[in-house]
This record gives structure tokens, sequence and C-alpha cells, in this order.
């Protein structure tokens, strides 16, 4: 037990560093996914049949798929891609952060559209009888409830993308799940090492918990009646 | 993408198709039963049952299933002597056996804390007026409580089923040939990369079908009228 303390302790430093890389993936692809989610958002409220519907559809397309294939899809069909138009490879840290940012985006279109609708109908009457601007309304009035209302839903996409984020050691990037696997095939103590790998993951799913304790205290947005 | 290259690989396909049926049904039957018990252990008046159960379900929805999957396969190796005693290491070295326990325990946790959300739904004084009329509590929980929770974590569950399918693709780091795996075989073997898409397009079938079949059941228990 001891003996084996010590060992992770050993590698306690590529572990923090995997553990760095990991929130790295997992802030770019949680981003990626925001931007592209409100982008779907927009293109739900559309008033173009044929936007609506193509948003429609990669929503349902995307939950179908499974994260690995997503991650195998984008490092290996974009990686031809993107060799042909730039002659490099493609770097599979950047690789793991779109396809999972890619998953997230409907995901997170899915949470904000929910938000969006649950904004009572009496706001927009409201910003509409004191004739604010399109753009005031939709940035100033309804945008701000709505985020309110979407902060626990986003919260949830973060911890789903933070845990699939180890489905990029598979390509290759040194994250908290690759390291592990690295050590124990160094140590030939597997179970040590992806207990701290499991343990490691808690920490930072717990954390970000605790962090959305603090949210809407630090952001003025707690519900006040 | 060619047809004739898709054509000669769908016998493999198939056969991988078969696989992750396989390993979902277990997962979701074995993890479904386990879900129950421990949502009823949940509300047990014995602490360290409470305790246990908190600490399995969090284990599991705060870890990644991948790394789930790494930690009961390789894992087990480093007590292979150990297992071999207690008889376990023939059910621990295969690795379907692996990836269907951890599937069955990932979703399980999952699922409990669906269960128990759909069993805090249901008004306490269900439980009382069952009672009153002379019913066991077995009997008012299979009766009445268990039908109405049924109904309130049927969408959720369904997302979890959905969710489950895609987390079989893991199976194929351990070693498996499901779905994924078949893939990812092809793939090595040919760098065509159609053959990732075309697995894409079944798991996309799969998942439809199954959300599909989710429906029709909620379509089934709810209550009539308007």
């Amino acid at each position: 037990m001891l003996d084996s303390l010590a060992l992770v302790l050993g590698w306690s430093d590529a572990l923090l560093l995997g553990a760095a890389v990991t929130l790295g993936v997992a802030v770019s692809a949680f981003l990626i996914g925001c931007l592209l989610g409100t982008g779907l958002l927009v293109a739900f409220r559309s008033r173009w049949p044929a936007l609506r519907m193509l948003a429609q559809t990669y929503v349902a397309v995307v939950r179908g798929v499974p994260e690995l294939l997503a991650v195998l899809v984008v490092f290996f069909g974009g990686g031809l891609l993107y060799r042909a138009a730039t002659g490099h490879a493609l770097d599979p840290f950047v690789a793991g952060a779109i396809a999972l940012g890619l998953i997230a985006a409907a995901f997170a279109a899915e949470v904000l559209r929910g938000a969006w609708v649950a904004v009572p109908k009496g706001q927009w009457d409201a910003a509409a009888s004191l004739a604010l601007p399109r753009r005031v309304m939709v940035l100033q009035v309804i945008g701000p409830q709505a985020l309110r209302l979407a902060l626990p839903g986003l919260t949830n996409l973060w911890l789903i993308v933070l845990k699939d984020t180890a489905l990029v050691s598979v390509i290759a990037v040194d994250d908290i799940l690759r390291v592990a696997t690295v050590a124990s095939s160094a140590s030939r103590q597997p179970f040590t090492f992806y207990l701290a790998a499991c343990l490691l993951y808690l920490v930072l799913t717990a954390a970000s918990l605790q962090l959305q304790r603090l949210l809407p205290d630090r952001t003025g947005l707690g519900d006040v009646r | 993408m060619s047809a004739s290259f898709l054509l000669e690989n769908l016998p493999r396909l198939l056969s991988g198709l078969w696989v992750t049926a396989q390993l979902l049904a277990l997962a979701l039957a074995a993890g479904g039963a386990l879900a129950v018990c421990c949502a009823l252990g949940w509300r047990s008046r014995f602490l360290p049952l409470r305790w246990l159960i908190r600490g399995y379900a969090g284990f599991f929805r705060g870890t990644p299933l991948i790394a789930q999957i790494f930690l009961v396969y390789y894992g087990a190796g480093q007590f292979s002597a150990e297992l071999r005693e207690i008889g376990l290491w023939s059910v621990l070295r295969e690795a379907y056996w692996c990836a269907a326990i951890t599937f069955a325990l990932n979703t399980g946790a999952y699922s409990t804390v669906i269960v128990r959300g759909a069993l805090d739904a249901v008004p306490r004084g269900q439980m009382e007026a069952g009672r009153s009329l002379g019913f066991s509590r077995w009997q008012v929980f299979r009766l009445v409580l268990w039908p109405q929770a049924l109904r309130v974590g049927l969408p959720a569950y369904g997302n979890e089923v959905i969710y489950m399918l895609k987390g079989t693709a893991v199976a194929s780091t351990v070693t498996l040939f499901d779905l994924m795996g078949v893939a990812r075989a092809i793939y090595a073997g040919s760098f065509r990369f159609e053959i990732y898409l075309a697995a894409a397009l079944i798991y996309i079938a799969l998942t439809a079908l199954l959300t599909w079949g989710v429906r029709s059941v909620e379509r089934r228990l709810k209550v009539p009228g308007p």
C-alpha cells in the first residue's frame, strides 16, 4: 500500500502535467461547444426552414455518434484534409478538442434552446413595449435571463466534456489517462496507476461541482425573489 | 465512398454490431437491476449502506468510462495471483466480461440516481395510504410506487440507454471487436476512411431505433386522457 503510494508520488509531476492537458482539452472543447452551440441556437430560432433543419439534423446525428468514433473521425479524416491543405500533420490535441467540441455543441444547443424558451413571454412583450431595439432586447433582456436558466445544464455539460476528454488518450494526447497508461507499463502496476488516474478525475469533477456552487453568488445570477 | 468496399466488409461490421448489442443488453440488464437495488438501499435507515451506495455512484459518475474499463481490465492483471485463488481470474482475464462488468457498474451508477429521483417524485402519502389498506411494504412498492416512478424516470432512462450505447464503443480499446473495434481493425488494414462513416451510420440508426423504442414504451405507460 505504502509502496504503491510512493510509486504514484514518483510519477506525480507527470500526472499533474497530464491533469493540465486534460483541463486544456476540456476547456477548449467546452468553449468550442458553447460558441457553436450558440450558433446552433440562432439557427434553431431562424426564419429560414433550411437553416432550422440543418441545425436539427446536426443535433440528431451527433446524438447518435459515439464520442470515441468522433475523436477518431476528426483525427484521421480531419487529419487527411489538413495535411492535404497545409502539408502538416494535425495535432492530436487540436483534433481531440475539436471532436469533443463538435459533440458538446449539440448538447449546448439543446441546453441553450431550453433556457431560451423558458424565459417568460412577458419579458419579450415588456421589452417591446419599451420600444427597445431588437439587439438590446436579445443581448440585455432575454439573453442574461436565459443564461441564468442555462447554468445548471451547462455545468452538467462541462462535467460530461471533462470526462470525455479521457478518450483523447487513444490518439496519443498526454492527458491523465495516457500518463497512467505509460506509468503502468513502466511499473507493471496498472491497477495502482489507473486508480490514481480515476481519483484525479474525481478531484477535478468534485472541484467543478464546488465551483458551480459559488458561481451564482459570483455572477449575481442567483435567483432573487 | 465505394459501395463494393463497404459491401465486402458488411459481414464483419454486422458481427461487430452483434457484440455491441450483447454488451449493451448485458449492461442494461445487470445495471438496471443494480440501480433498483441501490435506489432502494439509498432509502435505507442503515447509514453504512447509504454511504456505500453514495460512494459507488459518486465514483462511477465522477470518472471517465474509459478509465474505469482500463482499471478493471488492465488493473486485474496486477492481482492475477490473488484472483486465481478465489477463482475470479477466468472471468476477469476476458476482455468481454471486463467490459460487460464495467458497463453494468457504470450504467448502474447513473441509473441509480435516475431511479432514486423518480421514486422521490412519488408523494410520500402513497406508501402510507397503501400500508393503511393492509398491503405489505413490498406490495406497495411493486404495485403503487414503482409504476408511477417508471413514468417519471423513463425519459431520463432513455437518455441513459443512448449514452450507454455510445459508451460501448470504448470496448474497442480493450481488444474487443465490437462495432467500433471492427471499424478500427478494417481502417488499420485498408486506410479506407469511409469505414468510420459507415460505422457512424449504424450507430446513428441504432440510436434512432432505441429512441423510438423508449418513446413507444413511454406512450404505452402514459396515463390515458388529455
